[in-house]
């Protein structure tokens, strides 16, 4: 069910969301703006793994792994 | 009956409605000044501050959310209020207070909040960074695709356009006000929804259909419903295949397409560069460099807490210890002299000593969140505490508590998570507090002498730093064993914004410190003062005539060694400890602390530790009739003297002194901590589990500890 994606090569940017999956999760990832269409910078990992430090349309946010998972990129 | 129908019409009451760090509390703090106060939302611990604007207006700061499709335990609080018009929080005119350089994530809320029908203040918050950052909105044109809601820029921080706020909330609130409908909602209902809504009118009488819309995703959460009707309403969600989380997944995105365009028109893109907030991250969140300036800067901040608090904390003892010597002299020896030399003076003192450690820690605290700092350190630890069962947030409140558990337990209110707040509150008194150093420095001597180790290491240094290790090897420990076995409520998020740095403000942090500090003397302090006055009458009655007597002989011997006055004194003082009721329950107590390696003397002075840890060193200097505790030296002495009356070796060996000094960094002998959990649960449940969970560990390590080494 869970989006795989790797994100070993950091930063990532200008990621385009395409959809979120049905999850209580995304209902709060989206009131946090992330939304289909956002424009996604994933720029770092937590030092010790599992968070990433990520720009939503050019706002910051840390979301863990699991939470990032919910999200689809185009 | 009727005066307080009365008075629900004359007083009105003003929401403050919005995402977290949108500067909500700093607006609070501007629109009621001292006039708040802080209370606890039944059943959860997130805490809702209200105040007064005027006489006749109330304000309610309501927790901080970024949908009313709620998803954890504080975001369904604002939910509850706003779908239950008998709630005593019910608002009359909502404020809400929206970041403005962060407009888009603000508005989902927004629209919500405006479909139910509040009547609304659109207040634009953080003018003065959107000014600097050369951000363009047509305030103007906002206000006309609104209407008719009002919409108020203000600084919060500034405090630029508070007055013109205030000025509108006056005169509504002189008006009639009514929850209505509004005409042009931002939501449009689907076939499934509309039947849904039908049903919740039938059923129930709700006119707005949002409200209704509402209830139906989130019954099982609403306190307003009984048990009957959410029954009811999952039968009818069941029987309709009503797809709660896929039309909530809708309605959310439905409302970004329709206030998206608005916005787009109201305000000129700014170009996106890398400002200053992203090259203090470069450095301040790296995954090198980052935890080092993290811990560096705890450094200073135990450090701050444990030396520059010292100052103070020793002013208020010799200032109390002053008034009951003088009191003392002056005074007759009556029963209500003792009363207030020896149990309400330092009942007071020991309240009012923590003053400095939880104002010092407030004050940084505030300062780490007022400048967004906190969220990197959450952001960095995050999955280190995560393993054990902690959230990010809880590392703060695990390094406050080196200096003194009581205002790190207090600190945990930034924890949203329900059970990872908890658990950082069961465990937090596990780490070494300052309290626990005196006993420590006395113990030490007894396990290692003060040699030299490869040159370098101070053998006592190194035990010392292993006390400590212990502490946090089992506060991990034991959050482990409690995450897995404790039920979670709701799931862990971290999803935070990471915000702007920003200068913090003066007005923020000292109100930040005050609240902290109040709410600690007045409502911990009563009941560390009640446990204080009870340790008293415990050392100071006995059983009978036995205290009579027991001075009278001390008198007596002491004329017959021709003791000079002051060695009198302390013979008396000894004796009578020995015969008040805290001498009759340490001898009481000695079968259960046998096995320990304990006499009945460090029975009593386990006993008055109860009031302090550091008590521990006062009472052996009593009971050994020292008279004072001034000099460890002097008491570490007299101890090396005593002998085991069963075995004839020396009472203080090895293995006694190990057990002992486990036993203090595990137990749990704090009023002080036991009564701010008490408060900061909100029920005793808690506070008995962590003193017997803690001190039977206590117990159980001391008696494996002893067994083995004798």
């Amino acid at each position: 069910m869970l989006n795989k994606q790797n994100w070993d090569r950091l930063p990532k940017l200008g990621l385009r969301v395409q959809r979120l999956l049905e999850d209580a999760k995304s209902t709060k990832l989206m009131a946090m703006g992330v939304l289909p269409g956002s424009v996604v910078d994933v720029l770092r990992k937590a030092p010790f793994g599992h968070v990433y430090y990520i720009k939503v349309d050019g706002q910051r946010m840390a979301l863990r792994q699991d939470e990032l998972s919910f999200i689809v990129f185009e | 009956m009727t005066t307080e129908v009365v008075k629900k019409k004359l007083v009105k009451t003003v929401a403050l409605v919005g995402n977290p760090n949108s500067g909500k509390t700093s607006l609070f703090n501007q629109l009621t000044g001292m006039n708040q106060r802080t209370g606890n939302y039944p059943g959860i611990t997130v805490s809702i501050k209200t105040g007064k604007i005027t006489k006749n207006i109330e304000c309610v700061d309501l927790p901080g959310a970024y949908s009313l499709h709620a998803t954890s335990g504080d975001e369904y609080i604002l939910t509850n209020v706003l779908l239950d018009p008998e709630d005593q929080h019910f608002p009359d005119l909502v404020i809400y207070v929206a970041d403005v350089t962060q407009l888009e994530k603000q508005f989902l809320l927004f629209t919500q909040v405006r479909d139910l029908g509040f009547p609304i203040l659109l207040v634009l918050n953080m003018m003065d960074l959107a000014d600097r950052q050369k951000y363009q909105l047509d305030i103007q044109a906002l206000q006309d695709r609104l209407n008719p809601v009002e919409v108020i820029p203000v600084s919060s921080r500034t405090g630029a356009g508070i007055d013109r706020l205030k000025q509108r909330i006056y005169d509504l609130s002189g008006q009639p006000l009514t929850v209505q409908t509004p005409d042009h909602p931002f939501f449009k209902l689907s076939d499934a929804e509309q039947e849904g809504v039908t049903w919740m009118h039938d059923a129930f009488g709700y006119t707005n259909p949002y409200h209704s819309l509402l209830c139906l995703h989130h019954h099982q959460h609403l306190e307003h419903h009984s048990e009957t009707e959410k029954a009811q309403i999952t039968n009818w969600c069941q029987e309709h295949q009503f797809n709660s989380l896929r039309l909530q997944i809708d309605d959310t995105m439905h409302r970004f397409d329709t206030f998206e365009p608005i916005l787009h028109q109201v305000k000129s893109k700014k170009p996106e560069l890398e400002n200053a907030s992203d090259r203090a991250d470069r450095l301040l969140t790296h995954h090198i460099a980052g935890p080092i300036v993290f811990l560096l800067s705890m450094v200073v901040v135990f450090q701050a807490i444990f030396s520059w608090a010292s100052y103070p904390m020793e002013w208020i003892e010799s200032a109390f210890g002053y008034a009951s010597s003088t009191l003392g002299e002056t005074l007759p020896a009556t029963w209500w002299s003792s009363l207030l030399i020896d149990g309400i003076i330092p009942g007071i003192a020991g309240i009012l000593v923590f003053i400095p450690q939880i104002a010092i820690l407030f004050f940084i605290i505030s300062l780490m969140e007022e400048s967004g700092y906190m969220a990197r350190a959450v952001f960095m630890f995050d999955r280190v505490m995560q393993r054990f069962g902690l959230n990010g947030r809880s590392l703060i409140s695990l390094i406050s508590g080196g200096a003194c558990a009581i205002p790190a337990i207090l600190s945990t209110r930034s924890i949203s998570n329900p059970k990872e707040r908890l658990i950082t509150i069961l465990v937090t008194p596990f780490i070494s507090c300052s309290a626990r150093i005196p006993v420590y420095a006395v113990l030490v001597a007894f396990v290692i002498p003060p040699v030299t180790i490869w040159g370098i290491f101070n053998a006592q240094g190194l035990v010392f730093m292993g006390l400590y290790a212990v502490g946090i090897l089992v506060a991990m420990l034991v959050s482990l064993l409690l995450s897995k076995t404790m039920k979670s409520q709701g799931s862990s998020y971290l999803m935070i914004h990471l915000p702007e740095y920003k200068m913090p403000s003066l007005r923020n942090v000292s109100l930040m410190v005050y609240e902290s500090v109040r709410s600690f003397v007045l409502e911990a302090g009563k009941i560390i003062l009640f446990i204080s006055l009870i340790l008293w009458v415990l050392s100071s009655y006995g059983p009978g005539e036995k205290m009579r007597l027991a001075e009278a002989q001390a008198t007596e011997q002491a004329q017959d060694q021709q003791l000079d006055d002051a060695a009198t004194a302390n013979l008396i003082a000894s004796q009578k400890m020995e015969a008040s009721y805290a001498g009759h329950i340490g001898k009481w107590m000695e079968p259960a602390i046998r096995p320990l390696g304990y006499d009945w003397k460090i029975g009593i002075a386990l006993l008055t530790s109860f009031a302090a840890r550091e008590v521990f060193v006062g009472t052996m200097a009593t009971i050994y009739s020292l008279g004072s505790a001034d000099d460890e030296l002097t008491i570490h002495d007299r101890m090396a003297k005593e002998v085991d009356q069963v075995t004839g070796k020396p009472r203080y060996d090895l293995a006694t002194a190990l057990s002992l000094l486990l036993f203090y960094v595990l137990a749990m002998q704090c009023i002080s901590t036991l009564a701010v959990v008490r408060k900061e649960t909100g029920t005793w449940k808690w506070p008995v589990i962590q003193f017997t969970m803690m001190t039977g560990l206590a117990y159980l390590v001391a008696l494996a500890i002893y067994q083995f080494l004798s």
